[in-house]
């Protein structure tokens, strides 16, 4: 599986395609420090005003700050408004309650 | 809010805080998007609009979801249709901001000195002029010279419209009185009575104080004789002041007619809009009963301006007529209100002398007679017919 998702990344670079594209991508837009939209997303895995954790399959982002709160949410992407301060990948897929 | 929301309908939810974890991961399940999202400062709920036709999704959460409210066109019309009213009033509204220019909707008249309003607006009926006359086919030039012709007391005559108003300006036409005044005419007594002062103007007197004169003799002729002139003829005018008597018999009977109210008073309510007369109800048969009828219309007002619509009243009060008696006390006293009211409504045509009162009872009732010997001016003018 690794050596797929390897090729998958190397085909990717080749031809100029997006990352979050192809199947196991995830992308990340920040407009300024008070929005963030997250494509790409499997899972929300925390939801609070201080911190929200997105599952991205492989991987979990971490966004912790103020007044967080998700203002669109489809099945590709979630936005997320708040006062941003600080974004976190962790390891990991799921995150254990 | 979106406006395709506004279009086709939208309802708006609330759920908690701590359910919002729980209530994205069923909207991503069940593959609904929570449209415009906001927190609630005050509850701490989250809150979102859904569509109608997003129904049965909203329905598949296993989350709590409260609903807060609704809003758009579909379901305004469904509240709508539940208040007949005011649809009513909305229709109304649109007839009249789209058809009222078309009609007339005041007749303002100024200038009136001697003829009333209402005579000029009757008359500008007649020609086809009255509130509620359908502009376009309402000819104002033909009016006007219709009025015109058909009142000499109108010297002018214009009509001025201004929107859905038409002001109408009138010049009474100035009758000549010279002519009249040289009319030869006489004087000649009213009444029979003893003249106590003759106070003759023009003409030549007949009478003198102290001479009884009939009722039709001549006080003051307008003809004249002079051995240098001859005959000459002269309005004859003044006053001539004699002491006449005036009776007055009142008589009030024992036996009278007396209303009695017999059950409710009906009233028949009708709108009066324009010339048209709308009929609330329908009218119930009526019955051949006596009843008192009181007439009213009320106009409705706006900012001081008269409307064109009005309510029109008719109150029936059917009565019994009972025959009774009274006394001869109570029969005495209304004959001596009844001669005051009499006397009163005469006593500025003369200043009374003598006054002596009478009272006859009969068997029918009581009769008050009053004599009065009074100073009055008999003069009146009459004019000599000549070719």
């Amino acid at each position: 599986m690794p050596k797929k998702r390897d090729f998958l990344a190397r085909i990717g670079a080749k031809l100029d395609i997006p990352r979050e594209a192809l199947p196991g991508g995830f992308g990340l837009f920040m407009s300024g420090q008070n929005e963030i939209i997250v494509r790409g997303y499997r899972k929300i895995l925390r939801y609070g005003r201080e911190e929200i954790e997105l599952s991205l399959g492989k991987t979990r982002l971490n966004i912790e700050g103020e007044d967080l709160f998700c203002t669109l949410l489809t099945a590709e992407s979630v936005t997320i408004c708040g006062n941003i301060r600080r974004l976190t990948f962790c390891a990991g897929e799921e995150y254990a309650h | 809010m979106r406006i395709d929301f506004r279009l086709f309908g939208y309802r708006t939810f609330a759920v908690r805080e701590e359910d919002a974890l729980a209530f994205l991961e069923e909207c991503q399940r069940v593959g609904f998007v929570p449209k415009n999202p906001k927190r609630c400062e005050k509850t701490g709920e989250i809150r979102f609009a859904a569509s109608l036709f997003e129904r049965r999704k909203i329905r598949l959460l296993k989350v709590a979801v409260r609903e807060v409210g609704t809003g758009g066109l579909p379901i305004l019309f469904r509240r709508l249709i539940g208040r007949p009213g005011l649809i009513f009033g909305i229709a109304a509204a649109l007839f009249l901001l789209i058809f009222s220019h078309l009609f007339l909707w005041d007749i303002r008249v100024s200038g009136c000195e001697s003829i009333t309003e209402g005579e000029i607006e009757e008359a500008l009926a007649e020609a086809g002029v009255y509130r509620g006359a359908f502009l376009p086919r309402t000819e104002m030039d033909g009016a006007i010279l219709s009025v015109r012709e058909k009142d000499e007391r109108i010297g002018y005559l214009s009509i001025n419209r201004r929107g859905t108003v038409a002001f109408v300006q009138l010049r009474e036409a100035k009758i000549e009185t010279s002519r009249e005044e040289v009319r030869p005419a006489n004087l000649i007594a009213t009444a029979d009575g003893i003249v106590t002062l003759p106070m003759i103007y023009a003409g030549e007197c007949l009478v003198r104080e102290g001479d009884a004169v009939r009722a039709g003799q001549i006080l003051a002729a307008g003809v004249t004789q002079s051995e240098k002139a001859g005959g000459n003829l002269t309005r004859a005018a003044g006053q001539v002041l004699a002491k006449t008597t005036h009776t007055y018999r009142v008589f009030v009977p024992f036996s009278y007619e007396a209303k009695t109210p017999e059950g409710r008073a009906k009233t028949v309510r009708e709108i009066k809009f324009f010339n048209k007369t709308i009929k609330l109800y329908k009218n119930p048969p009526e019955k051949d009963e006596k009843c008192d009828i009181i007439e009213e219309t009320r106009y409705f007002t706006f900012a001081g301006v008269k409307l064109p619509i009005a309510v029109h009243s008719i109150k029936k009060a059917p009565y019994t007529s009972v025959m009774r008696q009274r006394g001869e006390r109570e029969a005495w006293q209304i004959a001596v209100k009844e001669s005051e009211t009499l006397l009163g409504a005469e006593k500025s045509a003369y200043a009374i002398l003598e006054k002596s009162v009478a009272r006859e009872v009969s068997a029918e009732g009581v009769t008050l007679t009053t004599t009065i010997v009074a100073e009055e001016n008999i003069a009146a003018v009459a004019e000599i017919e000549t070719k």
